[in-house]
């Protein structure tokens, strides 16, 4: 299996909303990452869209239904669209989740929740390890949020991810929003979750905002909050300059508001590099 | 329980209020649970309400909730791709509302407007690529003719103008005017299909559906002139023959002679 570079970079989310600002402008970001979904389509516009700004920038697939997670198994259609999407585009890396979508009848269209347990580990290793071989490339596997943790649990979060990317030798995608998510939700420490990952394995970090409460929800349709810039900092102390990008999927505002937002990111990756080549 | 149980189950009671979870869940666990509960009914619903945008304004934002909700329970998604959540709507939208035929109608336009937007990139076959095409033929060649039509290229008979309703619950909408809309003399065809890169409909009258739906279902162009002589008479069947496939051509329906 082929290995996936480190690339540092910063981008953005492609969004219909800012589709013009992309085609028209000169946008100061290093990489562009697009739902894989939206674009496994026949043709028409999307696609036309993808392929001019893949002229202009590198780009990244993020799934959503890929569902590695499924004891039912992956569905093999759904496999296939994707590498021709991928042969297209060309994209630098494909990503997917740490979560399950589908049974054998029905498709929730949302990153379900695993039972972190031997049986759901060798499910999510095998699937895995088919989708690597159907598309001749490692994956980059997201941590999601979580709402639930199953009493089935043999495992934490992370040791789980951790054998996944062990057994696999596919890469990361860390969120670092959701770690502060599920950290919140679950009662453990982000500290201990970034601590238990093989993090020279992560090629890129994602940022997006929450809805707080008794259980914080991942909206992506808020700015990123201080806690969770505080933990990317964090982050970045232990993995190196890694891709960074922001998510936002709700409440877009114009692009230059998440131009902004990314240059935060970007002060602190800088300062993360400054104070490793002080130590 | 196996993962795949356990799965099908957790499936089950997220379309379900009926369906069980599992006993062992304590209140932490049913509290978690009723998040994916509920962001899977309300994404649903949404992604409706992001096909159906016109028709949603047509019915009111309540009873389209209630039909979408409806909607996912009679048919829960089972495909990859969102986008299909919103398949056979308009049949729901139908069974819901059978006195008012414009929603069902209207529905169906949104969808296939939806559907042709992305249908496969193919460059139609133009006057000049039909003359070529087709200079040899003889008469019996003319009478066997078969077309191939553009992908996303779809046609159903309609009571109202939709043309009319698009316009009226557009960026500016006129609800009220929308829902006085009065039906259309005689039922009309309505067409959908992608015009570079986008999709767009029109009005074409009733036998002209009917010829292009034998057509598009792989029946010659001179099985096509025989329904029409069967509806018109001979001299308007040959005069509505000449002129639809003018037409067909100059909007760009047709992908090839086959
Ligand atoms: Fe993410």
């Amino acid at each position: 299996m082929m290995s996936v570079p480190p690339f540092a970079g910063f981008g953005l989310g492609l969004r219909r909303q800012h589709y013009r600002d992309f085609l028209e402008g000169t946008i100061d970001v290093d990489f562009v990452e697009v739902i894989s979904e939206n674009f496994m389509v026949d043709g028409g516009k999307p696609l036309a869209v993808l392929e001019a700004v893949r002229q202009k920038h590198d780009v990244v697939l993020h799934g959503v239904s890929l569902s590695p997670g499924s004891a039912h198994g992956l569905d093999r259609n759904y496999l296939e669209r994707l590498r021709m999407l991928a042969e297209r585009i060309e994209p630098r890396w494909i990503s997917d989740h740490l979560c399950w979508t589908r049974s054998s009848a029905h498709n929730s269209h949302d990153l379900l929740p695993l039972p972190y347990t031997a049986e759901a580990l060798d499910v999510i290793c095998t699937n895995i390890q088919i989708a690597q071989d159907h598309l001749r490339r490692p994956l980059l596997l997201e941590n999601p949020s979580s709402y639930l943790s199953f009493p089935e649990n043999e495992m934490s979060e992370w040791e789980f991810l951790a054998e996944v990317v062990h057994r696999t030798g596919s890469y990361l995608l860390l969120d670092v929003n959701n770690i502060y998510v599920s950290a919140h939700n679950h009662g453990y420490s982000a500290s201990d979750y970034l601590d238990g990952l093989p993090l020279d394995r992560v090629r890129q970090i994602h940022l997006a905002g929450h809805t707080p409460g008794e259980i914080a929800i991942d909206t992506h349709d808020r700015a990123v909050c201080s806690e969770v810039w505080d933990l990317l900092g964090e982050a970045l102390s232990l993995t190196g300059p890694v891709a960074i990008m922001i998510e936002r999927d709700d409440a877009i505002p114009p692009l230059s508001e998440l131009l902004d937002e990314l240059n935060v990111a970007r002060r602190i990756a800088a300062s993360a590099t400054r104070e490793a080549a002080a130590a | 329980m196996t993962l795949a149980a356990q799965q099908s189950q957790f499936i089950e009671a997220l379309m379900s209020d009926d369906a069980p979870l599992p006993e062992h869940w304590q209140a932490r666990e049913r509290a978690g649970y009723a998040i994916y509960r509920n962001a899977y009914r309300a994404r649903l619903i949404d992604t409706l309400q992001e096909t159906y945008p016109r028709t949603a304004l047509l019915v009111g934002s309540e009873a389209f909730g209630a039909a979408a909700a409806h909607h996912l329970i009679l048919h829960p998604p089972t495909g990859w791709t969102l986008d299909d959540a919103g398949k056979g709507f308009a049949e729901t939208l139908d069974n819901l509302f059978p006195q008012d035929r414009d929603v069902c109608e209207l529905a169906w336009t949104e969808w296939a407007m939806q559907s042709a937007f992305t249908a496969a990139d193919i460059t139609p076959l133009d006057g000049p690529g039909m003359v070529t095409a087709t200079q040899s033929f003889d008469d019996r060649a003319w009478q066997d003719l078969r077309l191939r039509f553009m992908p996303g290229l779809r046609f159903r008979q309609v009571h109202h103008d939709c043309r009319a309703l698009w316009e009226l619950l557009g960026a500016e909408p006129n609800i009220a005017a929308a829902r006085d809309l009065a039906p259309l003399a005689e039922p009309q065809g309505c067409v959908v299909w992608r015009e570079g890169m986008r999709a767009t409909f029109t009005l074409i009258g009733l036998a002209e559906m009917q010829a292009l739906a034998l057509m598009m279902d792989g029946a010659s162009y001179g099985a096509a002139c025989d329904h029409l002589v069967s509806l018109l008479g001979e001299a308007a069947a040959l005069e509505l023959a000449g002129a639809m496939l003018a037409r067909w051509l100059s909007s760009g329906w047709i992908a090839a002679v086959q």
